[in-house]
């Protein structure tokens, strides 16, 4: 993708994006709420007409050949879109049928663990079910690339880690994989890189190691006491109070951890709960698009 | 072409499986057609009102007209002249009219039966009656020619008026209620997954039309056997040229449903534009309602419905059997309007319901 422009109501939502995605690689896009992340899928997708810039996907122009282009993704949208009327096998059928290059529909049924439901309604789903089927119907035609739009949001979280490893799954087999997400722990879970949209901008765009890395932020002993937060006990520390807990700041918490034990144990001090908190993707999101917040 | 057959199928599916919309559509109309058609059916009970011309005045024919004055439930009248009888007859103030007359070149009697085309089952009823009153006078039937002469009249029984009318109404109707549910599907985001497959516009509306135009056909297939069970209508006219209107019909309808659904952005703006078709069709376009006996002012603006003209080719089509061509401007201007309907229904489709 390059210099992608667009905008709605002289709104500019994505402003000069360049991007590409490898074989094989997943990449997330994170962003606030109308940040322009389904917009940008949209538009990767020929769900969204090009004003500006050039998109190619696996080599061919989504402009000019978006029927090719969509014969070789797969795609899940980000609101219900399929018809609830219908079971999940006449779904299927559907969708498979207006391929070329089409899998098994049994076949399909098995893997994503939908036979039991196949004669359902897809109305009577439950929500993970019903998200294992949009999946399922993504995965129809064999496609290259898989665009996820938000795939686990109202997910519990039996039913979102069933999710993930469909998703992993489909990553080992080849699948290159492009989805938006507004969790922080699933992104860093399933992508090898993410980019994070901020005003319409890419203002990050590399793999969760290397942002955590990047952000340069400090680690954490957390204390959790029972009862009140002893007085005057890690002075020699930079300390935070957090509700009940408190937060040491700590360049090598590993080794520390071993003193902080020794001092507990000296002053007899009654603990609940020691561990070490170290930054994650959820802190580097908040850490770039808090300007945005404030 | 595959793909399109795929769409159908599974349109056909849904619609099928929304008892509520089955009801509405299907049922309904029914009910409502054998409501009306109940409520004038004592009519056959009544006394059947002839108009008896003897153009011979033998004592053959005069034993033949007092046969048939004492058969039960029939009124007899004497008229002096064919033309007197006729009027009464297109009046409605006769259910038929026989006239006798011989053929004397042919040494034959000739008996003209005249009648509304609507109303040719009196006409089949009346004609073995007196050709039974003559061969029982005279025991000569052989020499008897006999002639239906059908005419149209302001009196026909109101089913077979509403009939006509009525299907073409369920067919707008269906046509209409296939724009609010492309309207529902493109607002659930149906028609947006369905874009991003292979499937391309044409396919889809190819597929779509084609499972509203045979929901359409199964429905006026079991409208006109319902009338033909319950109500005895048959009807008189050329049943290819009937089916071709109907057919017409129907493609107007559906490609005017998906037009007024590019139209609209939501349900609700959609179903208002079925509103304003719908509801002044119902007593505007002659359905129900003779359009003569409304205000002249009135009867031109009906002249902008569709419906009005659809609703005027099928009732004398199916009832008098006027040939097509008698109405080629009213066919012409149907065409156009097609014409105009199908390239908007194709250029204007969205398969998105538009984002603020």
């Amino acid at each position: 993708m390059l210099n992608l422009t667009k905008s709605y109501n002289e709104r500019i939502v994505l402003n000069d994006i360049s991007f590409s995605v490898h074989k094989g690689e997943s990449l997330g896009i994170l962003g606030s709420n109308g940040a322009g992340k389904t917009t940008l899928l949209e538009t990767i997708e020929g769900l969204r007409v090009v004003e500006k810039g050039l998109v190619e996907v696996l080599g061919k122009d989504i402009t000019k050949d978006y029927k090719t282009v969509q014969n070789m993704i797969g795609v899940q949208l980000q609101k219900s879109s399929l018809f609830g009327d219908l079971t999940v096998k006449q779904n299927i059928r559907l969708y498979a049928n207006l391929y070329k290059n089409k899998t098994n529909v049994d076949a399909l049924l098995d893997e994503f663990n939908l036979k039991k439901q196949k004669n359902n309604y897809v109305n009577n789903l439950s929500g993970g079910q019903f998200q294992r089927l949009n999946l399922c119907i993504a995965m129809i035609n064999n496609p290259a690339i898989l665009f996820l739009d938000e795939p686990t949001t109202g997910l519990d979280p039996n039913a979102r880690l069933l999710l993930w490893n469909k998703i992993l799954a489909l990553k080992e087999k080849g699948t290159s994989i492009i989805l938006t997400t507004h969790y922080m722990e699933e992104a860093q879970s399933l992508c090898d890189r993410v980019i994070i949209i901020h005003k319409g901008k890419f203002v990050a765009n590399d793999s969760p190691e290397n942002l955590i890395r990047g952000l340069n932020a400090p680690k954490f002993i957390v204390l959790k006491f029972n009862g009140k937060i002893p007085d005057n006990c890690f002075d020699n520390y930079d300390i935070h109070s957090i509700k009940d807990a408190l937060y040491l700041k700590s360049d090598k918490p590993e080794k520390e951890l071993v003193d902080i034990i020794k001092i507990i144990e000296q002053k007899q001090i009654s603990i609940q709960n020691i561990s070490i908190h170290e930054s994650t993707l959820e802190d580097v999101y908040m850490s770039i698009t808090k300007e945005n917040y404030n | 072409m595959k793909n399109a057959y795929f769409i159908f199928k599974i349109f056909g599916n849904i619609f099928f499986k929304d008892k509520m919309n089955l009801f509405m559509i299907f049922f309904f109309n029914a009910f409502l057609m054998i409501i009306f058609g109940i409520s004038v059916k004592d009519s056959y009970n009544m006394s059947v009102e002839i108009g008896i011309v003897d153009n011979i005045n033998s004592e053959r024919t005069n034993k033949a007209i007092a046969y048939l004055e004492e058969q039960p439930n029939v009124s007899l009248t004497l008229y002096s002249n064919e033309l007197e009888v006729k009027e009464e007859v297109k009046l409605g103030k006769l259910i038929a009219g026989v006239v006798i007359d011989s053929i004397r070149s042919e040494n034959k009697i000739g008996l003209s039966l005249v009648g509304d085309s609507s109303r040719i089952m009196w006409l089949e009823f009346l004609n073995p009656i007196l050709k039974l009153s003559l061969v029982e006078t005279d025991n000569i039937k052989e020499k008897i020619d006999v002639k239906f002469d059908l005419i149209s009249s302001s009196n026909i029984r109101y089913f077979d008026y509403i009939f006509p009318g009525l299907l073409i109404f369920s067919i707008m109707q269906i046509g209409l209620s296939g724009g609010i549910m492309l309207l529902v599907h493109r607002k659930n985001e149906n028609l947006k997954r369905l874009q991003i497959t292979p499937l391309r516009k044409w396919e889809f509306l190819l597929g779509y039309s084609s499972c509203y135009l045979s929901i359409m056909i199964i429905q006026v297939l079991g409208y006109i056997l319902i009338a033909y069970l319950l109500f005895g209508y048959v009807f008189i006219g050329n049943i290819f040229n009937v089916s071709l209107i109907l057919v017409f019909a129907s493609l107007f309808f559906v490609f005017l449903g998906i037009v007024l659904c590019n139209l609209s952005n939501t349900v609700e703006n959609g179903n208002n534009f079925n509103r304003f078709f719908i509801f002044p069709a119902s007593f505007l376009c002659g359905v129900f309602i003779p359009l003569t006996t409304l205000p002249i002012i009135i009867q031109k603006i009906a002249l902008i419905h569709p419906l009005t003209y659809f609703v005027y080719i099928i009732r004398n089509i199916s009832n008098y059997d006027t040939p097509l061509s008698e109405y080629y401007i009213d066919i012409g201007l149907l065409s156009g309007m097609f014409l105009i309907i199908l390239l908007l229904s194709i250029f204007t489709f969205k398969w998105q319901q538009k984002t603020a």
